[in-house]
């Protein structure tokens, strides 16, 4: 079963669009919005988004992971199927839907 | 005969001008304690206007409010139309209110947010200083302007003011002008009102010392692209000095700008930025190709500014401000603002027979020293929670540094790490002096915003390099069983 942009990874980023339209994520390339219901956008940032959302694993040392933390303070991942997804939509390269042509913008 | 003596008038004016620029073109930052009476009302008489034009719209990107933005607020929605006036509010309330507002006919700005715990950390508080003095000197160049305390001064000429926090404070807890309740740098909140007792925090020794290091995400921290991570000057000087020893809204990354203090405090971290440059060079310095994030007045943007391929405002990549003379300052230093070198910190490191202190060996470890010596700043003596894991003594690459994680699981406010590194026969007694003073080895310091409610961060990893403290040890004690205990406590 492949993964797509659209449906499956707009799906699971859906609930945190508005949240994160508030940041800047600063680059190499430049200060970029992050609007986690745009394909270009996912895509240019996808490796951040992996480093964030992975972040609640024992291993990963980043300091902020996604998404936030729920209210009560507990953690708060995404599912392991969910991250799962995401990495094999990564290791496909990223397609947006079915046939759809594969994104070639800089990933900063 | 005319037409000479206008050419001679047009030359001499040229001069004035070409001359005049160059004195305008590198200020001095000097240390707030040495400026003359005159220079210091100059500094206020700025800053007063700066508060008067927010308090006329809070949205201006020249005023106080929008400023102290610039260092932690993401995003503001901005009027077509101010109608906001400061009016009675006190001026920290009115500047919290407009950050929240939010109107139908609006845009979004996108004042900035700070980096911490990477190491674009120095960088981006420079590039905001940069900005921030320029603002400075244009409020009144020429001193016409009567601010609203009834001052005029030309602004031209200044220098963001430091604080060397390093040494005894000229007021009671910070310099004098600070507590001086008429002085528009007075800001209510500060710990003076709460721990009066606690008159200072950093030793010099240790900041000399942490500017020996060579590694520059050591010191510096490390590459956002990858995990990030605060870097040693940030976890163990800079972090608690703001949430430990000055307090107040200083805090909290999201309110710090507010208070006034905040930028001579930072003026002083630029000029240790500065120093460690000057001992180690510029080529170590990492991810100098990225933006630095902050929406800023336009007419200020660096000749050589180019905003990137992004969609939202910055201050251009970090490589524009490496070199102060290109950003128009420079630092004044005399006597106590020196830092200490390594010759210095060796016969510092001894114990009273002067013979070096050597950790796990003698009574003081090195670190216990060099954190402790001269200021109130002691270890944590009551235990918070205890983690602890073992470790087989060798020696560690610094290349490939041995770092320690703390997961935080509960981020709600700041907190703190005391590492020690002891045998693993030996208990931890936390509560014994005796203890802390000999496995003493680290002491890290999150600064973060208090949590409440869906807040943008997430959880915390504080990582803490033990590569030092490991080396240390593994010249007297190679291959033995150690224990790494950490007691974690909140502020
Ligand atoms: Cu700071």
């Amino acid at each position: 079963m492949s993964v797509y942009f659209d449906p499956d990874i707009k799906a699971i980023f859906a609930p945190y669009v508005q949240l994160m339209l508030q940041v800047s994520i600063a680059t190499d390339q430049g200060v970029f919005s992050l609007d986690l219901s745009n394909y270009e956008s996912v895509c240019r940032l996808s490796q951040r988004i992996k480093i964030a959302i992975e972040g609640y694993k024992p291993e990963s040392k980043t300091a902020h992971p996604m998404p936030p933390r729920k209210s009560n303070g507990d953690d708060n991942p995404l599912p392991d199927e969910q991250i799962d997804m995401y990495n094999q939509w990564l290791k496909d390269g990223m397609p947006e839907s079915e046939g759809a042509e594969a994104f070639s913008g800089p990933i900063v | 005969m005319i037409r000479h003596t206008l050419k001679t008038l047009i030359g001499c004016m040229l001069l004035i001008v070409l001359f005049a620029g160059q004195i305008s073109a590198q200020v001095i930052r000097k240390n707030i304690d040495s400026l003359t009476a005159v220079e210091l009302a100059t500094y206020e008489h700025a800053i007063q206007l700066l508060k008067d034009r927010s308090a006329e719209n809070p949205y201006d990107l020249q005023g106080y409010a929008w400023q102290a933005w610039v260092h932690n607020k993401n995003r503001v929605t901005i009027p077509a139309q101010n109608t906001m006036k400061q009016g009675d509010m006190i001026p920290t309330e009115f500047y919290k209110k407009a950050a929240q507002e939010v109107y139908a006919d609006g845009t979004y700005g996108y004042p900035g947010m700070c980096e911490h715990g990477k190491d674009i950390f120095f960088i981006w508080h420079r590039a905001q200083f940069y900005y921030y003095e320029q603002i400075l000197q244009n409020t009144d160049p020429e001193g016409t302007i009567v601010d609203s305390k009834g001052n005029k001064y030309p602004t031209k000429n200044l220098g963001i003011p430091f604080w060397n926090f390093t040494r005894k404070a000229s007021g009671k807890k910070f310099p004098k002008i600070f507590e001086d309740q008429n002085s528009v740098l007075y800001h209510p909140g500060r710990n003076i009102e709460i721990d009066p007792k606690d008159t200072s925090f950093t030793s010099p020794y240790l900041l000399s010392n942490l500017l020996q290091s060579d590694y520059w995400a050591v010191f510096g921290g490390y590459p956002n692209a990858t995990n990030g991570g605060y870097g040693t000057f940030e976890s163990q000087i800079h972090n608690p000095m703001h949430d430990k020893f000055i307090g107040g809204d200083m805090a909290s990354p999201s309110t710090a700008a507010y208070d006034p203090i905040f930028y001579s405090f930072h003026a002083y971290i630029d000029y240790v930025f500065e120093a460690w440059m000057e001992q180690h060079g510029k080529e170590k310095i990492t991810s100098l190709n990225y933006f630095l994030r902050a929406q800023q007045p336009e007419q200020f943007h660096l000749p050589n500014h180019n905003p990137g391929l992004g969609d939202r405002p910055n201050m251009g990549q970090a490589n524009l401000y490496l070199d102060i003379s290109k950003l128009g300052y420079k630092y004044q230093v005399r006597g106590k603002d020196r830092f200490y070198n390594a010759a210095e910190i060796a016969q510092f490191l001894t114990d009273s027979k002067g013979r070096p202190l050597v950790l796990g060996v003698s009574n003081e470890s090195p670190y216990y020293k060099l954190f402790t010596y001269g200021v109130q700043r002691k270890p944590e003596s009551d235990i918070g929670e205890l983690t602890q894991q073992t470790l087989t003594i060798d020696a560690v690459n610094p290349e490939v540094p041995y770092i320690y994680t703390y997961t935080e699981s509960q981020p709600t406010t700041s907190y703190q790490v005391d590492i020690y590194m002891h045998p693993v026969n030996v208990k931890a007694k936390i509560k014994s002096k005796k203890f802390r003073e000999k496995y003493f080895v680290r002491s890290a310091n999150a600064w973060l915003d208090e949590m409440h409610g869906d807040h943008i961060m997430g959880g915390h990893k504080l990582n803490v390099d033990l590569t030092e403290a490991i080396n240390a040890l593994n010249q007297n004690f190679s291959g033995e069983e150690y224990q790494i205990t950490v007691n974690y406590t909140k502020q």
